[in-house]
């Protein structure tokens, strides 16, 4: 609409509206047009609330306007010019409509179709006004009955809207309200009645107002109401009804249907909640949202304890197999060496006697897995004990045969000696010097760091020196580098008369199969390297003093050896 | 306004004269670029929409989000450079 006027006719719409127009160009123009349909919008709007205003405080045209401006302009046209008697199918339209669009109109649009159909009937029910209350009140309730029907059931488009007259006031026994559609009188019998019906109906208000009240307490407005409830719902009816709930049948659906057997459960549109009942809600909302946070806590813990648990069992399993194994191999030696000294014992055992050597009488049940995990261990990790078929006093028995295997020539465990010079005596040769030029020494050659094992075997590098030494008591410091690949050793004397003796009794000297060599460090770069031998001037002393490294007597020299 | 940006301040201590659009307040680089396809290239371009809608607040902004695509801040922090550049220089 506000695309097709011209520049001169929106500047002049909006003026009259009161805006200060500026000029309206290319660039300015959608931007006033903008601006004028807010204006008008908002006109409407507070038409609108006007008009609302209107209807509750004036009982003959409010209805009208609020309705208007939920209607289309051609509808409205229709209401408008035949306002002081409307035809009964067009008010039904338009009531369908205003119930499809919006069921708390209810009331404001029962009131209108009133209006039209002669019944004399103003305005909306008033609650609280007394005055005149009766005969308007049964009125609007008969009226609103019917009318909701007949909207139903066009809804349901089950009825055509030209037999409006007709359905309204047929009583359909079917409906709950019996009680009501029997108390329904035409208009001309309701007068001898009122009295009685004002009464009941002022009453089912204040059930209504009670309920509400009721309902707010207990359940918060948005929420369902249990069908206890309802029970006392249904005797209050219908028309103010529907303005405050919406109704859900059994299943959860949501009905506008005023058949009050089939609504279950009402929910409040209104909002009101008493304090204490937001209190509880939230109490409870809080208590919820603590509890699982406890319970995935508790969760987690049990996880986390369960995890642990079977790992440490687990453990204590492998410990105990392996503990296990040990004795069983302890058996097995010592029937092996017990059958080499004496011919007439057997060098294996019976699995099954071995079993009942270690396990208890009362614990061989409980631990048969175990037994069987250490048997199947055994068979397969452990190639020095073999499985054999035996006769054991004429009996078949699976047995086990230690098989000692000779232990090599060399042990590990025989300590390494200073075997022998490789040059003679070391003073007279030619490439030595006379005198130390440092009291620092590096000595290569003592070990390899490939083949060494156990935790102190620089230990036994150092006593070696040392006993090597034992003449000399000037070595104050000595560092093993263990992570060398030459098996460096590096060495401090106090006095460089003591660093040429240590020199000469190491160099050329073999030491476990290696030959040793021992150069001259500066004294900086020893400090340098080992900061800590600055302020070192005890003489070290062997560990032992079993003299391991000297217990072979020296052998000449490899050379004369071979 | 409590404060104003370092921008604001800047271009409203002195006569826009040849000034990029992108040196109004509230104008970076990606609303510049999109006011410059749209021929605003200057600032001056921006002045001269902002006087033909009268200086109207509500207009401008309006304006400067349909064409620009600004947020409301953006427009807002333009607005107020512009309208204090006008009181100082107008």
């Amino acid at each position: 609409m506000a695309s097709k006027i011209s520049d001169t006719e929106l500047r002049h719409k909006l003026k009259e509206l009161g805006e200060d127009v500026g000029p309206i160009t290319d660039s300015t123009r959608y931007l006033w047009q903008k601006k004028l349909n807010n204006l008008l919008n908002d006109q409407k709007k507070n038409l609108r609330k006007r008009s609302i205003s209107k209807s509750v405080n004036s009982k003959k045209l409010g209805g009208f306007s609020s309705d208007e401006s939920e209607l289309d302009s051609t509808a409205n046209k229709t209401v408008r010019s035949g306002r002081k008697r409307v035809s009964t199918k067009n008010m039904s339209d338009n009531y369908v409509s205003n119930l499809k669009n919006s069921p708390k109109k209810l009331p404001l649009s029962l009131n209108k179709h009133m209006d039209e159909n002669d019944f004399k009937i103003p305005g909306p029910v008033p609650l609280n006004s007394k005055k005149s209350l009766s005969r308007k009140k049964h009125l609007s309730r008969s009226c609103a009955s019917d009318l909701t029907r007949h909207g139903l059931k066009n809804l349901n488009g089950s009825v055509g809207s030209d037999s409006v007259l007709d359905t309204s006031y047929d009583v359909d026994s079917s409906d709950s309200d019996v009680d009501f559609d029997r108390q329904k009188l035409t208009p001309n019998q309701s007068r001898q009645d009122s009295s009685l019906y004002a009464t009941s109906f002022s009453s089912e208000v204040n059930k209504h107002t009670s309920m509400k009240k009721n309902i707010s307490t207990k359940n918060g407005n948005y929420d369902l109401v249990s069908s206890e409830e309802v029970g006392l719902w249904k005797t209050v009816k219908h028309g103010i009804f529907v303005s405050f709930y919406r109704l859900y049948t059994r299943n959860g659906e949501s009905c506008n249907i005023l058949n009050s057997l089939d609504v279950y459960t009402l929910e409040s549109t209104k909002a009101s909640k008493p304090f204490l009942c937001r209190l509880r809600q939230a109490t409870k909302k809080a208590f919820w949202q603590v509890a699982v946070i406890v319970l995935v806590i508790v969760l987690a813990c049990g996880c986390m304890q369960y995890v642990k648990f079977s790992k440490r069992r687990r453990e204590s399993e492998w410990k105990e197999l392996i503990s296990m194994i040990e004795r069983i191999i302890e058996i097995l030696k010592h029937q092996y060496e017990a059958s080499q000294s004496d011919p007439s014992i057997k060098g294996y055992v019976a699995i099954s006697h071995v079993r009942d050597m270690l396990i208890p009488l009362s614990e061989r049940k409980s631990k048969e897995n175990l037994w069987k995990r250490v048997v199947k261990f055994l068979e397969e990790n452990e190639s020095r004990v073999r499985v054999e078929d035996q006769h054991i006093a004429g009996e078949v028995f699976n047995v086990w045969r230690w098989i000692q295997i000779s232990p090599p020539e060399n042990s590990n465990k025989k300590d390494k000696v200073w075997q022998g010079q490789a040059f003679g005596n070391g003073d007279r040769s030619p490439n030595m010097l006379p005198f130390a030029p440092t009291p620092c020494l590096k000595i290569r050659n003592m070990f390899d760091p490939e083949v060494e094992y156990g935790d102190d075997w620089h230990v036994r590098i150092q006593d070696a020196i040392l006993e090597k030494c034992e003449s000399n008591s000037g070595i104050v410091h000595m560092y093993v580098d263990k992570s060398s690949k030459e098996g460096c050793v590096f060495l401090k004397c106090n006095t460089l008369q003591a660093a040429r003796e240590a020199y000469s009794s190491l160099h050329g000297w073999w030491f476990d199969g290696k030959l040793v060599t021992v150069k001259y460090l500066r004294l900086e770069r020893y400090h340098e390297r080992f900061p800590a031998s600055r302020y070192s001037t005890m003489p070290l002393k062997p560990s032992n003093n079993m003299r391991l490294s000297l217990s072979v007597p020296f052998q000449n020299s490899v050379l004369e050896r071979t | 306004m409590s404060s104003t940006s370092q921008k604001h301040t800047n271009f409203v201590s002195e006569p826009m004269g040849d000034k990029a659009v992108t040196d109004l307040a509230g104008i970076g680089e990606v609303l510049g670029r999109r006011l410059d396809s749209k021929g605003f290239d200057k600032a001056y371009v921006v002045l001269g929409q902002f006087l033909v809608l009268k200086k109207n607040r509500e207009l401008f902004i309006d304006w400067l989000k349909d064409v620009a695509g600004a947020n409301s801040k953006q427009a807002t922090d333009c607005y107020q450079c512009l309208h204090d550049w006008c009181e100082e220089f107008l």
